[in-house]
């Protein structure tokens, strides 16, 4: 920015920040802390709680610093005589009507009101009144309860709604002393965001139904971590209780990613990390599961996997929600040791051309992009894929590109999509026509001549400005994705060069697993291995008998008639993971426990390329161990023992072997992760930066 | 130098006279204190009803971090305290407690109090890790003692 | 001691140093002179021979861990003038990677395990000190344990959801093992006193009939878990080599992993035979840190409680004293009259001995009824008692024949090596804490301060006795000042407010539940205040940053510094001399390990 700074003084240091900046905020970049209950940075500011209020020379009155934009030569106080006396009446304020809850409520410990009464408020009670009462608490949503004693009207959950997920479905409700919030008459507070309410209250009175009595913080861990829901990598903070049980997530914010925010699935989605688990290995004796050591389950899986790797007849589909130094290890061992080339991560129809998305779009004249480059577009497009339901944090950031930053959204799929609301145009194609439309837009944007009843949205693409295309899975699951790739190509030429195309996968570390090779590849001996689906297929033919199984994912998304099929057939199962899927109607060979991602250190790589570190949360459960140390186990069985021990020394193996993630190293990725090379010829700056 | 060792076998012979202070325990036992704090006890109101509601201070005011306390809804029809929230799971690890008595400072609503019971001895561990079943009073309305002592600490 | 007498010496340390010296002025506290590091053995010898008061005593010399701060490490300097009746603390300043500074230990003796324990705790290094070694932790650990990046450790607190997932710690590395060091050893050259660890059976067939054996760690009469190494030609103890640290728990580190409350009963548990008088010293440091001041009541019941603690704690020092030389009937009778004392702390805490009870604001509760008459029927019996121990021992020959001119120690040697207590005033020095730099009213109470002349374990015997009777004394005069009054401290927002408010009132509920749990927050700043155990000089040095815990909580024991002055008593006596020894420095492992 060229513009001057301002300069002015608060508490006798000066300061010196952008124009426009709020006062609040000035303190803050200063190290002053102004107590606030309303003010919330990615919120408006609203002026409603008054704890902020501060003196500045010349104004008879105290004044609200979040609301006031700094001036050249403002002199602040924030900590005299005038703004403490005033910060305790409004505490003392606030606490007129709020319950004597503390012990009972899930904010106490944590709780700001607690706080900022112990630092600045009164410590004796004056008010010897009735307070006033309401029903408590009121289940609201799914997921949220509403305690109207608690509320402090701060209305950012309201404001929430309004400005951020746009699910306008809380509302302030009469006046005074009777105020209160509430839902629309028999409307529940069903937002998949609604979690994020929680987060923003300042008191108890939001607060989560699933992690109800969750705990206090004396008694809580607090373990960095990311989100396994999507592919976005929110990153979230693990919260755990005895160093066993994980009982609630919490948003650990990340510009690059998730920009603060989490989506109900994903916050309240950890039940599979405490209940259901697979805990000690099992094998197949008399066709039941039977428990056994490590030793034996590691022996008859390593005599399963040897005997149909060499015989030609082994499929190997991994879950592409298992950190990359597993899917790793996986790969090494079955293009090493086991000499397999049948390795993919899905066993859902994946179009050759199309496997790897981002390259796809690549090929096409993309540019890769990333998830932030979406609130600096002007134009945004999405093909084929519903945010809102696939990818919903993703979501919030093109609405807020929309709604705060003036972008204009397209929206291109087969129906209309919640987004829609939001785009200036929503481009319908009918399926199997989706070459066919795309094409017709790229015509469209090209010459106005060619817009085909497109000419608005044409002209709207032609406008200046960064533009970013939000490319989805399906279409790399389209038969006809290689005439996709040809129109996404005449698209990219019309929309310009620097169009970013940010391609949205569908698992937590989808993109690990495109990156690290599991898909199937040419291989210079046996030719191109086959996809999932083709394994499947060939394993009701009997050409694939045995299957290495790790994780439900790969076969929860398939064809359920083929998997039933292709489960009969099969001769032999080994099933690594979490938990055993109640849907597998096969006794496994062999069930070898793995740890989730709570239960041990790793790295993900998120839909766009960063690559960001989890960190071990709670113990193993039962005798469940990281997937790569399994594999590191049974590449010892086989008679290849692998040298890397530690996850850090796989990762480093890892990286050196990964064109995307060279010079990437385990120490550099901190809390936040870095981004990995998108493509080596032409990584962006700002991706390659993280 | 005689007369020295004569006069200390006089005090010697002095305590013969004494009425001896050694207790013979376990047939007597010296009576505890008012405040004695021994063995914890979780106490109920008048009417029955749990004192306890799982608030987790007595946990977060132990220097030894040995109170395990997991919260639950009260429903209307299976009510175990007054108000939302009542203890489900209520632990203590008797082997790490300390006996300050700072969970029964710390309690709001005089429920853990800490009793004149010191005959705590065990054979394994397990053992020492205290859940309701051996903390929760079994009777309604508290021995006098108690009451006594929720009086002075001015606890209704 | 206050801020102006401080900057009056620094004042003339500027004269003398120029820039290399300058005030460090923390709010509610002393103030200290910084010191450039270099110039430290010069100040040192400049305080303890020029300065105004002439500072004679080393008190201790504690290191602080600033990680994130460059310089990193604090080094303070506490030293104490018996004449001038005041003291001073003077700080150096050094960093990462390799944190060293020039030893004092031949300015003042009693810097030699102080210096070994920062060295073993934070890794710090003192150039010529002449034995540098670890003091607390084994040989062979890895690590520096009071650094803030070494982890606090521990074993998990097992419930019946956890039970089975709980296993024993990891034990540490092997003898055998690399040391980590992280630079060349060689540079700490190895002293005669490794030289004699290391020897261990290697003298015994050497011709000169020297032996090299172990006193301890499991003997009835080292008063604890310490290992004393003995060389011995025949029964003479030629040399004599505390070891120390089996009864280390990680004390100082576990207070800052703790909040001010929490932290206060792992002080119960340092001197253990003391444990009001070390609850005393917390509250009042950790008061000076925070300025809050108790109530009369409280400050004359604290007053009453230290002197019974030392009274109690004297007689156990008695009782075991005299049953080590063989005078078994003086065990039972003082235990008998400790029963007393130890039946009124269970009146008015609940317990015996641990009790937690003197807390930063003043008590934790008052005292009952029944505790006033009990204390009077104490009182009333006991000098009676006192004089039947005497009857026993004072004039008694073998008595003498034991305890006179044994274990000698000078007056000169007993200030420069820190000896603290009757270990001090038996060798003449006429210096208690409570006369010099009076303390909870201390100064308003009529009492001696018996001294001896002779530095013998007779004269620290006769000193100790007359203690209890001083301190008999003190509590007559406290107890007829006794007035009603509250026993907390009205600040709200350090004390927890009565249980009666917290059903009817938002604001005490909130400072209840923050106080009670996460705790109260003490400012950034120090708090030290000097005091007077049964043992000696015991203070407790707090660092606040502004948070719940204490960043740094120092326990400067009178046993440790009393411990490192025994060698030099036991030279040249005989084994049986040494148990004499031993006992009459009253000694107690818990504060010296901590």
């Amino acid at each position: 920015m060229s513009e001057e700074l301002v300069t002015l003084t608060i508490d006798g240091v000066t300061v010196r920040t952008a124009p426009g900046t709020l006062l609040v905020e000035a303190a803050a970049q200063a190290g002053i802390l102004i107590p606030v209950y309303c003010y919330h940075p990615k919120l408006a500011p609203v002026g409603a709680c008054r704890m902020c209020l501060v003196e500045v020379e010349g104004a008879p009155k105290l004044i609200a610093s979040c609301t006031t934009p700094v001036r050249e030569g403002m002199v602040v106080y924030t900590d005299n005589q005038r703004v403490r006396k005033a910060r305790e009446g409004i505490l003392e304020f606030l606490l007129v009507h709020h319950p004597l809850d503390c012990p009972v409520c899930d904010k106490g410990g944590e709780c700001p009101l607690q706080d900022f009464t112990y630092q600045f408020g009164p410590s004796r009670s004056r008010f010897r009144y009735p307070k006033r009462h309401w029903d408590k608490p009121l289940q609201i949503g799914p997921n949220i309860l509403l305690d109207r004693e608690r509320c402090i009207m701060c209305f950012r959950c309201v404001r929430f709604c309004e400005e951020i997920s746009h699910h306008r479905q809380l509302g302030v409700f009469q006046r005074g002393n009777n105020q209160e919030i509430g839902t629309f008459p028999g409307q529940p507070f069903d937002s998949r965001f609604a979690g994020n309410t929680i987060e923003l209250c300042p008191v108890g009175a939001l607060t989560g139904a699933p992690t109800r009595f969750f705990g206090r913080t004396w008694e809580i861990g607090h373990t960095p971590s990311v989100c396994t829901g999507c592919s976005t990598g929110c990153n979230i903070r693990v919260d755990s209780r005895h160093g066993s049980e994980v009982v609630r997530l919490w948003s650990r914010e990340n510009p690059a990613t998730d920009d603060g925010w989490l989506c109900d699935p994903g916050r309240f989605g950890y039940g599979f990390v405490n209940d259901g688990r697979l805990e000690e290995p099992l094998v197949e004796s008399d066709g039941q599961c039977v428990p056994a050591t490590w030793q034996q389950a590691i022996a008859r899986a390593g005599a399963v996997l040897e005997q149909h790797a060499k015989a030609g007849t082994l499929g190997i589909l991994t879950s592409p929600r298992m950190t990359s130094e597993e899917l790793f290890s996986v790969s090494k061992l079955a293009r090493t040791v086991l000499k397999v080339p049948h390795l993919d991560h899905t066993a859902r129809y994946v179009h050759p051309a199309a496997v790897d998305l981002r390259a796809f779009a690549a090929s096409a004249g993309f540019t890769p992009g990333t998830l932030r480059d979406i609130q600096d577009a002007r134009q945004i497009i999405t093909i084929g894929v519903d945010l809102s339901r696939e990818q919903p944090v993703t979501d919030l950031r093109v609405k807020k590109a929309v709604t705060q930053k003036g972008a204009e959204l397209v929206v291109v799929d087969a129906e209309e999509l919640e987004l829609s609301a939001f785009a200036r145009h929503t481009v319908l194609w009918q399926p199997g026509d989706e070459a066919a439309t795309v094409m017709s837009l790229a015509n469209a944007v090209a010459s106005p001549s060619e817009a085909n009843g497109m000419q608005a949205v044409g002209e709207l693409l032609r406008q200046e400005g960064p533009k970013v295309v939000l490319l989805g899975w399906r279409v790399g699951e389209s038969p006809d994705a290689e005439r996709i790739g040809e129109s996404l190509a005449a698209l990219a030429q019309a929309l310009g060069p620097g169009t970013r195309c940010v391609t949205i996968l569908r698992h937590c570390n989808s993109r690990g697993a495109l990156d690290l090779g599991v898909h199937p590849a040419e291989d210079p001996v046996s030719g191109r291995g086959m996809s999932g689906e083709e394994m499947l297929r060939a394993a009701c033919e009997g050409r694939i008998r045995a299957l290495w199984l790790l994780g439900e994912e790969p076969l929860q998304d398939a064809d359920p008639d083929l998997v039933r099929r292709a489960m009969e057939n099969l001769e032999a199962l080994v099933f690594q993971g979490w938990s055993l899927p109640s849907w597998l109607e096969r006794v496994p060979d062999a069930a070898l426990p793995s740890t989730t991602f709570a239960e041990m250190d790793g790295t993900f790589t998120n839909t766009h390329g960063r690559v960001q570190r989890i960190f071990r949360a709670i113990r193993p459960k039962g005798k469940s161990r990281p997937g790569w140390e399994i594999v590191n186990d049974l590449a010892q069985a086989l008679g290849h023992p692998f040298d890397s021990r530690t996850v850090e020394a796989v990762f480093e193996e890892m990286c050196a072997a990964t064109p995307a993630y060279r010079g990437l190293s385990w120490n550099s990725l901190g809390v936040a992760g870095r981004e990995s090379q998108a493509d080596s010829a032409a990584a962006a700056p700002a991706a390659a930066q993280g | 130098m005689f007369v020295e060792f004569v006069k200390g076998l006089g005090i010697t012979l002095r305590q013969v006279f004494r009425k001896p202070t050694t207790v013979n325990y376990p047939e007597e036992k010296r009576p505890p204190s008012a405040r004695a704090r021994w063995r914890h006890k979780l106490l109920r109101h008048e009417d029955g009803l749990e004192r306890c509601i799982g608030c987790s201070l007595c946990a977060g005011a132990c220097p030894a971090h040995c109170i395990n306390v997991v919260a639950a809804d009260n429903t209307d029809e299976d009510r175990k305290s007054p108000g939302e929230r009542y203890a489900a799971v209520y632990e203590i690890n008797m082997l790490r407690c300390i006996f300050c008595g700072y969970c029964e400072d710390a309690c709001p609503t005089g429920a853990i109090v800490l009793g004149p019971d010191y005959e705590l001895a065990d054979f394994d561990r397990a053992s020492f890790i205290y859940g309701k079943d051996r903390l929760l009073v079994p009777e309604p309305g508290e021995v006098a003692r108690e009451k006594k002592r929720l009086v002075e600490r001015e606890i209704g | 001691m206050e801020f102006e007498q401080t900057r009056r010496i620094f004042e003339k340390a500027r004269e003398r140093f120029g820039e290399d010296v300058s005030l460090s002025d923390r709010p509610n506290g002393e103030g200290s002179i910084v010191v450039e590091p270099s110039l430290i053995r010069d100040f040192t010898r400049w305080v303890r021979d020029e300065a105004e008061g002439s500072f004679d005593f080393f008190g201790e010399v504690c290191a602080t861990d600033f990680l994130g701060r460059s310089p990193r490490f604090d080094l303070t300097y506490t030293v104490y003038s018996t004449t001038a009746n005041r003291h001073l603390h003077y700080k150096t300043r050094v960093d990462d990677p390799d944190p060293q500074v020039d030893s004092v230990v031949d300015i003042f003796p009693g810097a030699g395990w102080h210096e070994r324990e920062i060295f073993d705790m934070f890794g710090v290094r003192f150039h010529g000190h002449p034995d540098l070694r670890r003091i607390l932790m084994p040989e062979h650990w890895r690590g520096h344990p009071l650094r803030k990046d070494y982890p606090l450790g521990g074993e998990e607190v097992q419930f019946s959801s956890n039970f089975a997932d709980i296993t024993p710690q990891t034990l540490p590395p092997a003898p055998g093992e690399d040391i980590f060091l992280g630079w060349d050893v060689l540079e700490t050259q190895p002293s005669s006193y490794t030289q004699l660890l290391e020897s261990g059976a290697e003298l015994e067939h050497d011709g000169e009939g020297r032996m090299v054996i172990n006193m301890g760690p499991q003997h009835p009469s080292t008063h604890g878990v310490l290992r004393l190494l003995l060389e011995l030609d025949g029964e003479n103890v030629v040399k004599a080599v505390p070891d120390i640290g089996f009864l280390h728990t990680g004390i100082e580190k576990t207070g800052e992993s703790l909040n001010y409350q929490q932290a206060l009963t792992l002080t119960d548990r340092m001197d253990y035979l003391s444990p009001m008088g070390n609850n005393l010293a917390f509250s009042l440091s950790v008061e000076r840190l925070i300025g809050l001041e108790p109530p009369e009541r409280a400050t004359i019941l604290r007053v009453i409680f230290a002197e019974l603690t030392r009274i109690q704690s004297h007689l156990v020092w008695l009782g075991t004293h005299a049953l080590d030389l063989g005078a078994m009937s003086a065990f039972f009778y003082c235990f008998r009259e400790r029963d007393q004392i130890l039946d009124m702390f269970e009146m008015v805490s609940g317990v015996r001995m641990m009790t937690s009870y003197i807390c930063p604001g003043g008590l934790r509760e008052d005292v009952t009824d029944d505790f006033v008459p009990a204390l009077e029927r104490f009182l009333k019996v006991f000098p009676d008692r006192l004089g039947e121990y005497e009857t026993l021992l004072t004039r008694n020959p073998i008595w003498l024949e034991r305890t006179q001119g044994v274990g000698k120690i000078s007056a000169e040697d007993a200030v420069a090596y820190g000896v603290s207590g009757a270990s001090l005033r038996g060798s003449g020095v006429r210096w208690d804490v409570r006369k010099a730099e009076p303390y909870c009213g201390y100064d308003t109470y009529d009492f001696e301060v018996p001294v001896g002349t002779n530095g013998d374990v007779y004269d620290r015997y006769l000193c100790r006795i007359e203690e209890m009777r001083q301190s008999h004394r003190i509590i007559r005069q406290a107890l007829s000042r006794l007035q009603p009054g509250p026993v907390q401290a009205e600040e709200r927002k350090v004390v927890p407010p009565p249980k009666s408010e917290i059903g009817q009132s938002m604001e005490s509920l909130i400072h209840h539940f923050l106080i009670t749990t996460i705790g109260f927050v003490a400012p950034p700043g120090e708090g030290h205040v000097p005091t007077e155990t049964g043992r000696g000089l015991l203070s407790f040095y707090i660092v606040g940053d502004g948070s719940p815990k204490p960043y740094r909580m120092r326990a400067r024991t009178p046993s440790f510094a009393n411990l490192q002055a025994l060698p030099r008593m036991l030279e040249g006596c005989l084994v049986a001399d040494a148990v004499a020894t031993i006992g009459s420095i009253d000694i107690v492992l818990g504060e010296i390990d901590r």
